[in-house]
């Protein structure tokens, strides 16, 4: 066994992350069907299956995206598989147009959708809170409060999916999928499952209303069973408190933690609620009995927020008048990733408590030995990273136009093509694929006197996920647009996972590679591929394709991830700054390599005022040897390895 | 002293390069590319050569309406006495004749001329031989960057050159030699200045849109306006053909900054050399300097020039031409 998530040992603690105790709660409510696309901070989850998949004689697979991967799943739900479907956020955007459907016509295995929400935009380009889709697909919804809660969250989701024939949504965020707790194990599920699909039935969404209202049974049956369920608890005093703080996610652990802090666990009850859509009621209403003051704490939206307030509105004959705090009253911030500090000063403002942090002194002092420790440092491309070769290129080519050209940026490590790393050359980033989809706009607008080059970049795993339907509209509407396919040859943002141009599949087998070439080919449209490290040559062809003005034509910049790179074969040279020839920050130079190109794997040395190596990480990729106006970077080939 | 930030604001924002080339190839930031001087990346030096060279920032040509071409030891009309260099070149082909001289003699090593890149944009050329002087003969009518050919080929050392250039890269050259930031090699690589009379020139990248909506793709070997009356655009293409435009649907191609140019006859030149109206087969030729004289006296020797006194009716008609372009006002 690769992993130790997949040996059958009951009741031995591990210490694992909360995304491989999801994986282990999969594994013992006996899934048969995993599928995923990856993204921050939901990887792990799929890898860690991937993993154990051959072992435990499961099926694992990257899919080409979110939708896709869910409509796999549902095939095997139908067949009467348990399936598993993992993604971050914004993936749910991507499943959202099928699970409302699905949620009509029902399931038969069990299905869990787990997402992964990214507090704080930590690996994101944005901090979306994805619990909505329980409420618009009218599906229950689970909050693990920690990678324990994650595990038997898990297991339990598969039941209660079957049990009420509704997909059971599961949201972990970073912290829990992130986070390493001691996790005991259950057993495996030894359940054997045949698949076959039941022909005398259909799956569908019709009659319409008659299955929106099956939907609401469903999920009156879901709330019947939340109202006993043990994800859900109370700690505190059994009567007479001054607040009620109703707490989900690791809010929970938070707000514990500042209880303890401002030693008001006395005072104060806490509600953990794991099972936050439908709402427990019954359960819900007993404990809001217990206070006249509550306080919310969840991450990003407030979701039990708004949802509990439109009950109590319901039962608020019987029980009264309540104050509420949390997010609507400004209590808590509705955006950003929530911590203990935020919950401290929140009671301390609530219950009037004097409240000092740690004086100013001792915290500049800390700030100032931090920051010796920890020089600040700004998002950036690896040294050798073919993306900043590509990038200078980019630049170089628009400049020369100077037509004040630009690029529609897409999703995936290149999206640092924003900052400084990429040149700011990246004008506009939102969803995988949008551009495309957004430079295929540009190229119809020269009616209205748009006369700017545009060039959008899109990765090889974006091209896939969802840059051919933009692609085929460009071309069906023949819009004028320069496309670079940034091809690296993996999924590198988030951790190097195969995709259908690899010519490996999730679980290692080698299998058939798509060609991006071909397929753009087979569109009809003209195809060159460029290496990004031949800087010169791939910004003239960049350049020669932007004065072609008519219809959409695509370069591929084909070169391997250079971590990929670093690790499967190492790089040619050993590169090395030649003192003499460097003339430094003098009329000429002015620090090209170390001001403008910025690979880290270049040091500007303060004292002699001369470039030097890095050479701890300096990968020997040689494109700087190309940008230094003086011949003063120096490669030779590296014969240490 | 200015750098970057200053020629951005003063020169290239408002549109007033004229491509001579003389601050490219000096750093990284500045390119000349497919005929345009291109500024790529943020300079943060509050000095710069690239501001001591400039041409439209450095220009003490012009106060002067009592000299309207400059000050001049004697001018002349010269022609090539070798009609095989008459026949490839324009006009009296005095240029090539004695770029050719100077090269032969060891004046000089190189020669920093002008011609076209494999893509057909013109570029700076450094010619050694007879053929690659050849090579180079006629007029472009664009701005063409030669001079990032002289800072490239003198980057390390000095090489005694003969640079052919037009007003503008005359004055950019001069500049250089006086600047405190410019590197010795440099200076002292400037030899002879072999100045072309000039009116204005063209924006290579509109030109050769212009030329591509005329469904013209072989290369242009030769421009020309032939005058009287100069209304008419000449280029001649490889397969020998010639077209002929009106000059005024060129007119409007014209790099506005030459418009603040007041130099049409390289007052900073060594030799300034141009035509002669009504006379195809001469040019005027103007001596400025003492290295302008030597090379004239040994050109003359070697009989490698005819010279003759220029017609009085000609200069009077050349003064009244470059007063013209001293009064015109940008438009």
């Amino acid at each position: 066994m690769k992993n130790k998530i997949g040996l059958d040992r009951v009741g031995e603690t591990l210490l694992l992350m909360g995304n491989e105790a999801i994986a282990r709660g999969a594994l013992e409510a006996g899934v048969s069907f995993c599928s995923s696309y990856p993204g921050n901070p939901s990887s792990e989850i799929m890898e860690t299956l991937a993993s154990v998949a051959r072992d435990l004689n499961i099926y694992a697979e990257w899919s080409v995206n979110e939708k896709v991967a869910l409509e796999a799943a549902t095939a095997a739900s139908f067949a009467g598989l348990r399936a598993m479907v993992s993604m971050k956020q914004n993936g749910i955007n991507v499943v959202s147009d099928f699970l409302v459907n699905l949620s009509l016509s029902g399931i038969k295995g069990g299905i869990v959708l787990v997402t992964c929400d990214d507090p704080g935009g930590i690996s994101s380009t944005n901090e979306e809170d994805a619990r909505f889709i329980a409420q618009v697909a009218d599906i229950p919804l689970l909050e693990p409060a920690h990678p324990q809660d994650a595990l038997d969250m898990t297991r339990w989701a598969f039941d209660l999916s079957e049990t009420i024939g509704s997909v059971c949504v599961l949201r972990s965020i970073s912290r829990i999928s992130h986070t390493r707790g001691s996790v005991t194990l259950g057993s495996l599920s030894r359940k054997k499952r045949t698949a076959h699909f039941d022909t005398s039935i259909s799956l569908h969404a019709f009659p319409v209303t008659e299955k929106h209202k099956i939907l609401h049974q469903k999920l009156a049956k879901a709330r019947e069973l939340f109202e006993t369920s043990s994800f859900n608890s109370y700690e505190g005093p059994p009567d007479d408190i001054d607040l009620l703080i109703i707490a989900c996610g690791t809010g929970f652990l938070y707000a514990r933690e500042a209880l303890e802090l401002l030693d008001l666990t006395g005072r104060v009850g806490l509600l953990k609620i794991g099972t936050t859509w439908p709402l427990p009621e019954e359960w819900l209403e007993n404990h809001l009995s217990r206070c006249e003051r509550i306080l919310f704490v969840e991450d990003v939206d407030p979701f039990l927020e708004r949802n509990i307030k439109a009950f109590f509105a319901q039962i608020s004959p019987k029980l009264g008048v309540r104050t509420f705090y949390g997010k609507g009253s400004g209590h808590i911030p509705p955006f950003g990733e929530l911590n203990p500090d935020i919950l401290v000063y929140a009671l301390a403002r609530i219950l009037d408590i004097d409240y000092k942090p740690e004086d100013r002194d001792y915290v500049n002092k800390a700030e100032a030995l931090v920051s010796e420790l920890v020089p600040p440092r700004e998002f950036g491309f690896c040294p050798g990273c073919p993306h900043r070769a590509s990038f200078w290129s980019i630049k170089n080519a628009l400049k020369w136009d100077d037509r004040d050209g630009f690029v529609s940026g897409d999703i995936g490590c290149y999206t640092m093509g924003i900052w400084p790393t990429g040149f700011n050359q990246v004008k506009s980033v939102h969803a995988m694929g949008s551009g495309v989809g957004m430079a295929s706009g540009y190229g119809k607008l020269y009616t209205y006197g748009f006369n700017q080059p545009v060039i959008s970049v899109v990765g090889d795993s974006t091209f896939f996920h969802a840059g051919l339907p933009p692609l085929i509209n460009a071309i069906y509407n023949q819009a004028n647009f320069l496309l670079i396919i940034l091809d690296n040859g993996a999924t590198a943002m988030t951790g190097f996972q195969p995709h259908p141009g690899t010519g490996v599949n999730a679980i290692g087998d080698r299998v058939q590679s798509l060609d991006i070439a071909s397929i753009c080919r087979a569109l009809g449209v003209s195809v060159e591929v460029a290496d990004p490290y031949e800087i010169k040559d791939t910004a003239n062809t960049i350049y020669r394709l932007l004065q072609e003005r008519t219809g959409v034509r695509v370069l591929i910049m084909k070169r391997k991830c250079a971590l990929v790179q670093k690790r499967e074969e190492g790089f040619p040279y050993r590169v090395r700054v030649d003192e003499e020839r460097c003339v430094g920050d003098s009329c000429g130079c002015n620090r090209f390599c170390t001001r403008v190109f910025r690979c880290p794997g270049l040091i500007w040395d303060q004292e002699k005022k001369k470039t030097r190596i890095d050479e701890v990480i300096c990968v020997g990729c040689g494109v700087c040897t190309e940008i230094c106006p003086e011949g003063a970077i120096v490669r030779e080939k590296d014969n240490h390895e | 002293m200015k750098g970057i930030r200053a020629i951005l604001a003063e020169v290239f924002k408002p549109g007033l390069c004229v491509g001579c080339g003389g601050c490219v190839g000096l750093c990284p930031y500045i390119s000349f590319y497919d005929g345009k001087v291109i500024y790529t990346d943020e300079c943060t030096r509050d000095e710069g050569r690239c501001y001591e060279v400039c041409p439209r920032i450095q220009c003490s040509i012009g106060q002067v309406d009592e000299e309207p071409i400059g000050p001049y030891l004697a001018i002349l009309r010269s022609r090539a006495r070798n009609t095989e260099i008459r026949q490839t070149t324009q006009y009296g082909g005095t240029i090539t004749a004695l770029i050719l001289l100077a090269l032969k003699e060891g004046l000089i090593k190189k020669a920093v001329l002008t011609s076209d890149d494999s893509q057909g944009a013109p570029s700076g050329v450094i010619a050694q031989t007879e053929e690659e002087v050849m090579a180079c003969s006629g007029s472009r009518y664009v701005g063409a960057g030669s001079l990032e050919a002289f800072n490239r080929a003198v980057k390390e050392e000095t090489i005694p050159c003969g640079i052919v250039g037009l007003p503008c890269q005359a004055e950019s050259l001069r500049s250089m030699q006086a600047s405190p930031l410019s590197h010795p090699q440099h200076k002292d690589s400037v030899t002879i200045v072999l100045g072309l009379f000039c009116t204005w020139s063209l924006d290579y990248r509109s030109l050769n849109r212009f030329l591509k909506e005329k469904n013209l793709k072989t290369p242009i070997i030769k421009y020309d306006i032939p005058p009287p009356p100069a209304n008419v655009f000449q280029v001649t293409t490889r397969d020998k053909e010639t077209i002929e435009f009106p000059l005024d649907d060129i007119r409007s191609f014209v790099m506005p900054g030459c418009a603040f140019c007041r130099d049409m006859t390289a007052e900073k030149a060594d030799l300034s050399v141009g035509t002669v109206e009504g006379m195809e087969e001469w040019n005027t030729l103007i001596i400025r300097t003492k290295i302008g004289q030597e090379l004239l006296e040994l050109a003359d020797k070697k009989g490698v020039l005819e010279l003759e006194q220029l017609p009085r009716s000609n200069l009077e008609h050349l003064k009244e031409a470059s007063l013209a372009k001293r009064r015109r006002k940008p438009h």
